[in-house]
């Protein structure tokens, strides 16, 4: 619907200064897409890709080939020009996926999941075109599962069963577990789990190895819960090693919304 | 616009020569079919031909000839009673522009002379273009008048029952001679008739498979989401989609025309012209429907079962081998649903019966309707629904 592809039911929204109901076309110049799936043409190769979408855009001849030059020196790709879009690596597909996404040099990039199945290496070599492309003032609107990828961002919005929950700034969103998370280091961390959960004044419990992430409904002091902590995983057969504080991740806060344990600020 | 448009067409034809095996089959197979359909079908017995009867005599004898022809469940008759030289001309059109088979003349004076003991001559003219009624009519016009003449013979021999010689005898028990012309297709060459259906059924084939797949392609890779947000509108990407296979298909029908002319003797006697807007109207129409079956297709292989569906039916019901006169009457209307139907019966008039753009009007019109019909149906449809899958 933010792309221009469909006309909203009831409601407004407004995508770089442009209406959604009445500027659709307005935006498709204006925005790009680039899908969590590989979505060019495994067929054609990646500069044939290219041309197409610059095509589309209205972008041909000189433009285009300068365009491209620009664009695969940045993403790396101009060694990979002949080749089919087919065989290339999963995150060579997605360098080439999002020049051909800023072929027509948009002022906002929606990204699905642009990470999705590429690994660490050459997910940050995306993530570090993508802040340079930032710097140079694009806009991303990022959605993704990885909330580690969340972090990266620079205001992050919680979308929980179709609503926005929450929005901010990721240490700003942290905050909000302030004092709330301890950690238990321990073997058995099963028992442990299921054991500490029975304490009424933890909301939840998640295991993370051999650490344990406790969070309590309110805030806490750390030090004055370790002994409570430690009589009742002991009672149930998993002695604990080590109790401390735990600095929140927007995971953390992720879940705690999605069980009801942390209410939206 | 027009740019883009070109960068799309550019790129269907990337994939074209990008998958080899498809672009052989696409090449080879209307060469395959040409030969085997152009040698293997043969003809069926036709009912209910349309025929015109123009009497210019009005006795009795040209009475009991054009009762027992309306008596023969071959004819389907339309008498012009007392008839003039103008009616005959009007037969002769009405045979060019398809409205009638064959017509038959019966001469003036034919009923006196017989009365009197002489012989004279049925004239009837048939439309050999459509090798499957043309001998139909031979024979049933053929036997009418042997049985006519039995009848005849008997009367006479009964009243005087004397020849003078054995030619008079002849004539005496020969009263009616039948005199038959051959027009369009005088060799009642087979495959004059059959090849307009081939080249029909090829191109059927081919425009509606390769079209059906098109946009069924793009959302089972889940490129039409990419396409969805560029500013391509669904009118564009059609257009776009449609142009290399469009001429893909005129390429094939050449090569078709090419083949059956070098193999089986059929060329065009008509206007080029009439030709080349059958098919180009043709192709078009094919495609919309293409790309209608694509536009509700979620996937490839759905899209090629619409399309065998589709064409299978148009194959057997079209009139593309046999005339749709050989069906039983309550399917025939189910033929006019399909452009191949009109193609071919255009196609033939054109092919060989000197067809004007005027005489093949109504075929024209209706495939156009079709392509406008389709390609309506699909824009609205993609507009409504740009990536459902």
């Amino acid at each position: 619907m933010l792309c221009g592809l469909l006309q909203p039911t009831s409601g407004t929204a407004s995508v770089v200064g442009c209406d959604i109901r009445t500027q659709r076309e307005r935006i498709k110049h204006l925005t790009g897409y680039m899908a969590q799936t590989f979505s060019l043409y495994p067929d054609l190769t990646v500069e044939e890709n290219f041309r197409f979408f610059a095509g589309v855009y209205g972008i041909s001849g000189r433009d285009a080939t300068d365009r491209m030059a620009e664009l695969f020196a940045d993403v790396e790709l101009l060694d990979l020009k002949g080749v089919q879009a087919g065989r290339l690596s999963g995150g060579m597909k997605q360098r080439l996926a999002l020049a051909c996404a800023l072929v027509h040099d948009p002022r906002l990039v929606f990204l699905d999941e642009p990470t999705a199945g590429v690994d660490p290496s050459q997910r940050q070599r995306l993530w570090d075109f993508l802040y340079d492309l930032g710097e140079r003032g694009t806009s991303l609107f990022v959605t993704t599962h990885y909330l580690d990828e969340a972090e990266r961002c620079h205001s992050v919005g919680f979308m929980l069963n179709g609503m926005l929950v929450a929005q901010g700034a990721p240490r700003e969103l942290r905050a909000q577990l302030h004092d709330r998370l301890v950690g238990v280091e321990v073997r058995r961390t099963v028992e442990a789990m299921r054991a500490l959960r029975e304490l009424p004044e933890v909301a939840d419990v998640t295991i993370h190895g051999y650490e344990l992430r406790l969070l309590f409904r309110t805030r806490v002091d750390w030090r004055q819960q370790t002994e409570r902590i430690a009589l009742a995983a002991a009672a149930a057969g998993a002695p604990i090693d080590r109790v401390y504080a735990l600095d929140p991740t927007l995971e953390d806060l992720f879940i705690g919304y999605a069980r009801g344990d942390v209410r939206p600020a | 616009m027009m740019r883009n448009i070109y960068y799309l067409a550019v790129k269907e034809f990337l994939h074209l020569v990008r998958d080899r095996r498809t672009l052989a089959f696409l090449l080879l197979i209307p060469s395959v079919l040409t030969v085997i359909f152009g040698y293997a079908i043969g003809s069926p017995r036709v009912t209910g031909i349309h025929t015109r009867i123009v009497d210019l005599d009005g006795g009795r004898i040209a009475e009991e000839y054009v009762e027992a022809i309306d008596g023969s469940i071959t004819f389907k008759p339309e008498v012009v009673a007392n008839a003039t030289d103008a009616d005959i001309a009007a037969a002769e059109e009405a045979l060019r522009s398809d409205a009638i088979s064959a017509f038959v003349v019966i001469p003036k004076g034919l009923s006196d002379t017989v009365e009197k003991g002489g012989s004279g001559q049925v004239r009837a003219v048939v439309d050999a273009s459509d090798t499957f009624t043309a001998p139909s009519v031979l024979r049933e016009l053929g036997s009418t008048t042997v049985q006519q003449n039995a009848l005849l013979a008997a009367e006479r021999l009964r009243r005087d029952g004397r020849a003078s010689s054995v030619e008079d005898g002849l004539k005496q028990v020969t009263p009616i001679e039948l005199d038959t012309e051959m027009r369009f297709n005088p060799e009642l060459k087979s495959q004059n008739f059959v090849m307009p259906g081939v080249i029909g059924l090829i191109l059927q084939l081919l425009t509606v498979i390769v079209m059906a797949t098109s946009i069924a392609r793009e959302r089972e890779r889940g490129t039409m989401e990419q396409l969805a947000v560029t500013p391509l509108t669904p009118t564009q990407i059609f257009i776009g989609k449609l142009v290399p296979y469009f001429l893909l298909a005129l390429l094939d029908t050449v090569n078709v025309m090419l083949l059956a002319w070098w193999l089986f003797g059929v060329s065009i006697q008509g206007h080029y012209v009439v030709v080349a807007a059958l098919v180009v109207v043709f192709i078009l129409a094919s495609l919309g429907i293409g790309q209608l079956i694509s536009v509700v297709s979620r996937n490839q292989s759905q899209a090629i079962q619409l399309a065998v569906f589709y064409i299978l039916p148009a194959f057997v019901l079209s009139g593309a081998f046999t005339p749709i006169e050989t069906q039983p009457e309550n399917v025939r209307p189910l033929a006019y649903t399909f452009p191949l139907t009109y193609f071919c019966h255009g196609f033939r008039a054109a092919l060989l019966r000197q067809a004007t753009l005027y005489d093949v009007r109504w075929d024209l019109a209706a495939m156009g309707a079709f392509v406008l019909l389709t390609f309506g149906a699909s824009v609205l449809l993609l507009r409504i629904r740009p990536d459902a899958r």
